[in-house]
């Protein structure tokens, strides 16, 4: 995918989402920092639908015990491996389709973290950590 | 000595026996609670003079009750004169009627059970099962969930083979006494003395054959019972007590030459309250609510079931895992037990996020799950020096379970929510190190392993037909004789295995007829 393609691609997640207005989504973080931007917590929101307020319990617990501070850096490293297969996606709903599949995968597979007790797959813990991003741009 | 003419057709009150009373039969059962009743039933007819010895009487009363009383000194379950009832038909006076056999794979030697092994085979004991099914008053020996599922109409969850569908099966339930007592209070070959407690079993100077039982009343009459052969089926606690207290001849009582009585106790610890499932609310658990089978009884009432989720064979088998079944709790029928539910710390909307992604509503459903616990010979029955008021030393019951039963359990917890969760079906919250859940171990009120079955006397007392290995004469029957035992509720299970013994001794009397 070009970075127009992708560029156009996040600004149309956000758009539907509607987590961050069309026009607040600028360039400013993705093309300062010279890079694709992420989508990341826009991506989860989808994700979650109008669950998301919900969810960001569990990123925080999640990042708690991974012992990561909050922040969007941090966030990001943390959840690397679910951020790149977002970025890996064409559109929202390819995301949203790999992420179902890689969760699903990950309960196959054994890739489950606990956090509170509830056994959640690895790519899911990360979907609510990466709703916890400040900015959804920056990289 | 007594008139057996006089005893014919009669349940016998053991008070009004004279001083001293000498009573002689070819078998002698002491306990009339499901194993024992179920022997005295299978030997009518057969021939043999049967006494059967009850410790109480028709009703449960306090007095007698309060000979059960014991210290719990391990885990604390409930406490023990409350859970079993003295009294015709003993526990079955409140049980609860679940029921599911053993399986295949609980009967086998397991590198990852310790002393784990029967000296028989599934296959040996399922035509006692079935006969087992129609004295509880159950359907059909028959456990396929498929099956049942197409029967009855109801839809399984989709989960792959590593889980096996499981399904319980209700007895009405069976109460011994009052479905089974009259039977036995009309037989001509079985007399039936209540308020009689065995006190001693006395061995003849061979010190191999049980020369009596020595017996009490609660009104002071003590007299004997001597016969051909003899039965213990008192209970799964109360067989070690007797054995272990009969030490009038032997300091360390009786079948007890290597101090195998008493240890291995087992229970079944069942985790409630901690595992938590948060589902779709669509989601179709009809075959997991109790509910009417196809199944009918001969008057017309419905067999209930309830489906279980539990580890397919093999895969306990490669991940080292203890069997267990877990079952959805019904809405509105969470155990009245103090530990927090699911809400304690994400809240389930968090949960519902995950499960549903804002795609229709949710429900939370607790997972009860009764577990195997591996045998340990530190897990044990011994006596007190407090006496009951016939004399007899009351028992400390020391359940252990070893913490590495525990870390079986919650591995096992896992693999069970990684394929609910890999087919989106249900989100587990099992109790993890790091979040200290409460994860009760509550007790099911099933006493296993004291008497344990098996080939070699060093970790056993009985062999594979509930003979004590020390003494030729002495048989045990009930839950005591479970060399493991599995995860099911054990009463399908004791009353087989009594319906087996009871065959052992017919044979072995058509035996003795036939070599004169
Ligand atoms: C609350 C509760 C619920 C249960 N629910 C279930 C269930 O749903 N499913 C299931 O499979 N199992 C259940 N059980 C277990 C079930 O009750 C036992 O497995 C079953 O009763 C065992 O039968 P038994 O004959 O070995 O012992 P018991 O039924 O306890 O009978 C022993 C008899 O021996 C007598 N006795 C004791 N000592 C002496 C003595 N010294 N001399 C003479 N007589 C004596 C007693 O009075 C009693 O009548 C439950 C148990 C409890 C406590």
């Amino acid at each position: 995918m070009t970075s127009l393609l992708r560029r156009e691609f996040l600004l149309r997640a956000l758009a539907a989402c509607g987590t961050v207005a069309y026009a607040s989504a600028g360039p400013r973080g993705a093309e300062a920092a010279g890079a694709v931007p992420g989508a990341a917590r826009s991506i989860s929101a989808g994700y979650f639908g109008d669950q998301v307020d919900a969810v960001r319990v569990i990123g925080e617990a999640h990042l708690r015990q991974l012992g990561v501070e909050a922040g969007d850096a941090s966030i990001r490293s943390a959840a690397r491996t679910t951020l790149a297969m977002i970025e890996r996606a064409r559109d929202q709903p390819r995301a949203i389709r790999a992420l179902e599949q890689a969760v699903r995968q990950d309960f196959e597979r054994g890739r489950t973290v606990q956090v509170e007790g509830w056994i959640l797959s690895k790519t899911e813990a990360d979907l609510c950590a990466l709703s916890l991003l400040e900015d959804d741009l920056s990289r | 000595m007594y008139d057996r003419g006089r005893a014919a057709q009669m349940q016998i009150d053991a008070r009004t026996l004279e001083q001293g009373t000498t009573i002689e039969a070819d078998v002698c059962i002491a306990g009339a609670g499901a194993a024992g009743m179920t022997i005295a039933l299978d030997l009518l007819g057969s021939g043999l003079s049967v006494v059967l010895l009850e410790s109480g009487g028709p009703a449960r009363d306090d007095q007698n009750d309060a000979l059960s009383e014991g210290r719990m000194t391990g885990i604390d379950t409930w406490d023990l004169r409350r859970m079993r009832i003295r009294a015709l038909g003993g526990t079955t006076g409140h049980w609860n009627g679940w029921c599911r056999p053993l399986m295949r794979q609980d009967f086998e030697q397991h590198d990852h059970i310790p002393y784990s092994g029967w000296p028989l085979k599934y296959a040996d004991v399922v035509p006692w099962f079935r006969k087992a099914c129609r004295t509880l008053e159950i359907g059909e020996f028959q456990w396929d969930a498929d099956e049942r599922a197409r029967a009855t109409g109801k839809r399984l969850l989709p989960v792959s083979d590593i889980i096996e569908q499981r399904y319980y099966q209700f007895s009405p339930p069976t109460r011994f006494a009052s479905k089974y007592g009259p039977v036995l209070a009309q037989a001509s070959d079985v007399r039936v003395l209540t308020f009689a407690n065995v006190v001693d079993v006395r061995l003849d100077d061979s010190r191999r054959r049980v020369d009596g039982f020595l017996c009490r009343t609660l009104t002071g009459t003590t007299f004997r019972v001597h016969a051909g052969r003899y039965v213990l089926a008192l209970g799964g606690v109360e067989n070690a007590r007797v054995l272990l207290a009969s030490r009038s001849q032997q300091r360390e009582g009786v079948a007890n030459g290597h101090d195998v009585v008493g240890r291995y106790f087992m229970e079944h610890p069942h985790y409630y309250r901690a595992i938590g499932g948060v589902h779709p609310s669509a989601l179709d658990l009809g075959f997991y609510r109790r509910g009417e089978s196809d199944w009918r009884r001969p008057d017309g009432s419905a067999v209930q079931m309830l489906g279980a989720l539990g580890l397919a064979a093999e895969v306990s088998r490669r991940e080292r895992l203890l069997n267990f079944s877990a079952t959805f709790q019904a809405p509105g029928t969470a155990p009245s037990t103090p530990a927090p539910v699911v809400e304690d710390r994400l809240p389930p909307a968090a949960a519902q996020a995950l499960v549903t992604r804002g795609r229709g509503g949710y429900e939370t459903t607790l997972l009860t799950v009764r577990a195997e616990q591996s045998p340990m010979p530190d897990s044990r029955i011994t006596l007190t020096a407090e006496v009951d008021a016939l004399g007899m030393p009351r028992v400390a019951l020391d359940w252990r379970i070893a913490p590495e039963d525990d870390v079986q359990m919650r591995r096992a917890m896992v693999l069970l929510a990684r394929e609910l969760g890999a087919k989106g079906l249900v989100r587990l919250r099992v109790p993890g190190d790091a979040t200290r859940f409460v994860w009760r171990q509550d007790p099911g009120g099933h006493h296993m392993g004291a008497t344990r079955m098996g080939r070699d006397p060093k970790v056993s007392v009985v062999d594979v037909n509930c003979r004590t290995h020390e003494v030729q004469n002495l048989y045990i029957s009930g839950a005591s004789v479970f060399t493991t035992g599995g995860d099911s509720n054990p009463t399908l299970t004791v009353v087989a295995f009594a319906h087996r013994l009871a065959n052992t001794l017919r044979s072995e009397r058509r035996q003795e007829r036939s070599t004169g």
